[in-house]
């Protein structure tokens, strides 16, 4: 039960919010968490035990690192102080060993395994770990971060544990973010929930138009681009030259609008509830730089890798070491960067491990990691030709050389990132480059792959909307108090213009099949 | 103010899909040849003249497979129709009968009883009932990509042989008997029966009697779906003819008349089944020979083109079996 299809949209989220409204304002968390588990529930079943399980254990090591910081400041010692950071940093690590073992067992168990099997084999021993057929429970990748995170706000003070289990269990269930995130941190959504609002028409109408421009990206560009993009990436496919090209650029757009499309769905739903979100996106593809792309794409996900990995690795022993080391012995240049990779290694190899158990996946880590650290390697030469060559950082044409290298970025990650395995990914990159030529791209050869004409002119009418609504956002001229201000037969029409681009253009029904979220999936 | 001005939005609203409903008119582009999906059984009904059909099927790949229209209507002139569709489910049967009886009163409704054993998981099931209740009311939810129409070349429309599906393919089924007699009864699911009750109450309703037929199909059928359909047929007073108990009366030779291993009939079955039903109708409802009739000089011509086409089908079958 997605929340692009009908059970939600017109059964469950309804009867969610109907419910919510009417039972009293004291208790419309548990509506909200009732509503929550059944989804869950719905969604996979018995593996809810896992998600409740994690609550639990959260809930009581929060509590319990609590009470030990509690009862150093009554006792006011230095001494005691420091006793209560060593307790409660082994009752954090604790936690977090036991939520990564439960997350490596579901998700990383044949993975881990297959590549132990083979080194068991290159070295003369017999396979030991059999393949297992594990169910993954829904969203661990997105609770489990969300756990880990509480966890070490706790311990570090930024937050007091949640004494009532229901809001803990609330904050990790929550079902418009369980499937696809945003990844949130308690203070984000805690006093919402405690707050449980009336339903307010400002907020339905925000929420709701929120969903239909969420319905737009996802069943009329991304459904769409599925056909497309599952010919060109298949495994046996022979495709060449600007196929792989257009494979690549397909893929970007299906995986951008999906993502987003479903972030719109799950903050419009959110919004509808009167509470907010914290936003996931914000126009990548104006980026100009690697570090910014990330500041753009899957922001809550950057934020948690940046507050949970990146610092901790910043002040970290090898770090520490490596920067006395530098001090003494290298030029500023070599400490700074190696500081960097440092604290930058872990985030980029947890990010792309993260995603998945494949290769390609670490891989697309490592490649975003090698681009961070080369950026800050050639910066004071960039600076340098700039300043040789008379070029100006904000002229036009130098954002948009910018924007166009990071385009070839973003376009060459998401080849590796989609193809099936690291192996497939390095041979379609290398195919691009054989009898490379533009000319199927005019001579009907793309009308082969399962779309026709008119597939292709909603797809680039689509993603021409979604451009110029993400430019007038960019620019600050288009918001939702903006169109509020717009001259009411208009801004209906741009609604009703939205809503029946849906129900018309959409892939869905006779001759289409419901495509599952694509980051439900990681 | 606020709610008065919400009224409004969603009555415009609701106007606008009314009327782009209206706009997509499925038996127009039916007749055009541009509906070719599963939607095509709906369209294919609509498109009919009014007050046409004396004789509705119903069912999923079954229906389509066992029962020949044009065949029927040579051998008894009596206006059938199929409106079946390839995994057809319950709910979507309930509001195909629904659709169908819009512009049509069929006096007898058919339906094949393979789907009673089509059960989904709830949440499937649920998904299934809501989104063909949407489209009944509101067909753009059906018909919304037509728009795609715009795209393609013009197309002869071929003929539908009124929801008949022509297959000449030939694989024996050698498994031998599988009407084992037993007393044990295949469970019928609350909800397939829920729906089953309600397509029930739409034929008293409609004055239409409802027939349920189990056409033969080794790979599917069994004496324990046949207690189910009988218990329910005898609950309420429904005729109910198996034609799996009658497969030497039929002649169906297992070598030549199944396409797929026993799963469903080809063209040689499905004439052989359309014979004996030809035969049934006409011994046990009193219903019209139309042959004569002006307003259903196209039948002629349509059946006309099917028997050609027959005939080179059950050429292509000998061929195949060399029988």
């Amino acid at each position: 039960m997605a929340y692009h299809t009908p059970l939600y949209l017109a059964l469950f989220f309804p009867a969610i919010l109907l419910g919510y409204q009417l039972a009293p304002r004291k208790y419309r968390w548990a509506v909200l968490l009732a509503g929550s588990f059944g989804f869950y529930y719905l969604v996979c079943g018995r593996l809810v035990l896992y998600l409740a399980g994690t609550t639990v254990l959260v809930h009581y090591l929060g509590i319990w690192i609590e009470l030990l910081r509690q009862k150093s400041r009554m006792e006011g010692e230095r001494e005691q102080e420091r006793n209560w950071k060593k307790q409660g940093k082994k009752i954090l690590i604790l936690g977090i060993i036991i939520l990564l073992a439960i997350l490596v067992s579901r998700k990383y168990y044949n993975f881990l395994g297959q590549n132990l099997n083979a080194l068991l084999e290159a070295l003369g021993l017999l396979p030991y770990f059999p393949p297992k057929d594990l169910l993954l429970p829904l969203g661990i990748s997105f609770y489990t971060l969300m756990a880990i995170g509480y966890l070490a706000d706790v311990y570090w003070g930024r937050i007091r544990a949640e004494g009532h289990m229901g809001y803990l269990a609330l904050y990790l269930a929550y079902f418009p973010q369980i499937m696809e995130g945003p990844v949130c941190r308690y203070s984000d959504v805690a006093a919402q929930f405690r707050r449980g609002g009336d339903l307010t028409g400002e907020n339905l109408a925000a929420g709701g138009i929120r969903i239909f421009w969420g319905l737009f990206k996802k069943i009329v560009i991304a459904d769409r681009l599925n056909v497309l993009v599952g010919e060109l990436f298949a495994p046996e496919s022979s495709y060449g030259g600007v196929f792989i090209l257009a494979a690549a650029a397909a893929y970007t757009a299906q995986l951008y609008m999906e993502f987003s499309g479903c972030m719109d769905l799950v903050l419009g739903s959110s919004r509808m509830l009167g509470i907010v979100l914290p936003e996931n996106f914000r126009q990548p593809f104006a980026a100009r730089t690697v570090t910014e792309f990330w500041q753009r794409w899957h922001i809550t996900l950057g934020v948690w890798l940046k507050t949970y990995i990146f610092y901790p690795a910043s002040v970290s022993f090898p770090a520490k070491k490596w920067n006395c080391f530098g001090k003494q012995r290298l030029a500023p240049y070599w400490t700074r960067l190696g500081t960097a990779a440092i604290a930058l290694f872990p985030v980029w190899l947890v990010n792309g491990l993260w995603h998945g158990p494949r290769w390609s996946y670490i891989f697309y880590g490592m490649y975003y990691f090698v681009l961070i650290i080369l950026g800050i390697a050639i910066e004071p030469m960039r600076l340098k030709l700039l300043k040789a060559l008379g070029l100006k950082e904000d002229a036009w044409y130098y954002r948009c050389m910018q924007r166009c290298k990071m385009w070839v970025i973003i376009l060459t990650g998401e080849l590796f990132f989609r193809a099936e395995g690291l192996a497939q990914g390095l041979k379609m990159y290398v195919r691009m480059f054989e009898n490379f030529e533009f000319s199927p791209l005019w001579d009907g050869s793309l009308l082969n792959l399962g779309l026709g004409k008119g597939d292709f002119c909603i797809v680039f009418l689509g993603c021409l909307a979604v451009a110029a609504v993400g430019h007038g956002r960019e620019r600050g001229i288009l918001s939702y108090a903006g169109l509020q201000r717009l001259w009411q037969p208009f801004r209906w029409a741009l609604y009703y213009g939205l809503i029946l681009s849906v129900i018309l253009f959409g892939a869905y029904g006779e001759g289409y099949q419901i495509v599952d979220l694509i980051y439900a999936g990681f | 103010m606020k709610a008065k001005r919400t009224l409004v939005f969603f009555s415009l609203l609701a106007i606008l899909v009314f009327l782009l409903s209206g706009l997509f008119n499925p038996a127009y582009w039916f007749l055009r040849g541009k509906i070719q999906n599963r939607n095509r059984a709906h369209a294919g009904i609509a498109a009919e003249e009014p007050d046409t059909i004396d004789v509705l099927v119903l069912g999923d790949s079954e229906s389509y497979t066992s029962v020949s229209p044009l065949e029927l209507w040579q051998r008894t002139g009596i206006a059938a129709y199929v409106c079946g569709q390839s995994s057809q489910r319950i709910p979507e049967t309930y509001y195909m009968l629904k659709s169908a009886f819009k512009n049509q009163n069929p006096r007898l409704v058919i339906l094949e009883t393979n789907l009673l054993f089509r059960n989904m998981e709830p949440k499937k099931n649920l998904e299934t009932a809501l989104m063909e209740g949407i489209q009944y009311y509101a067909p753009i939810f059906r018909y919304h990509d037509l728009w795609k129409a715009a795209f393609q070349e013009e197309s002869e429309m071929g003929s539908f042989y009124k929801g008949f599906e022509f297959r000449e393919e030939v694989v024996p089924y050698e498994q031998g008997e599988y009407m084992k007699a037993t007393q044990k009864k295949e469970p019928i699911s609350p909800y397939v029966k829920w729906y089953l009750d309600r397509i029930r109450r739409l034929c008293e309703d409609r004055g239409a009697t409802l027939l349920l037929l189990s056409a033969p199909t080794p790979k599917h059928f069994t004496v324990k779906k046949y207690n189910a359909v009988s218990e329910y047929a005898n609950r309420h007073g429904l005729a109910y003819l198996d034609l799996n108990h009658r497969i030497s009366k039929l002649g169906i030779d297992w070598a030549v008349d199944t396409m797929d291993a026993g799963d469903h009939l080809n063209l040689s079955g499905a004439q052989k089944v359309t014979a004996y039903l030809a035969e049934y109708l006409k011994r046990e409802y009193q219903l019209k020979d139309h042959r004569m009739e002006e307003a259903y000089k196209r039948w002629n011509a349509e059946a006309a083109y099917y028997q050609r086409k027959a005939v080179k089908g059950l050429e292509t079958i000998r061929k195949k079996t060399g029988k």
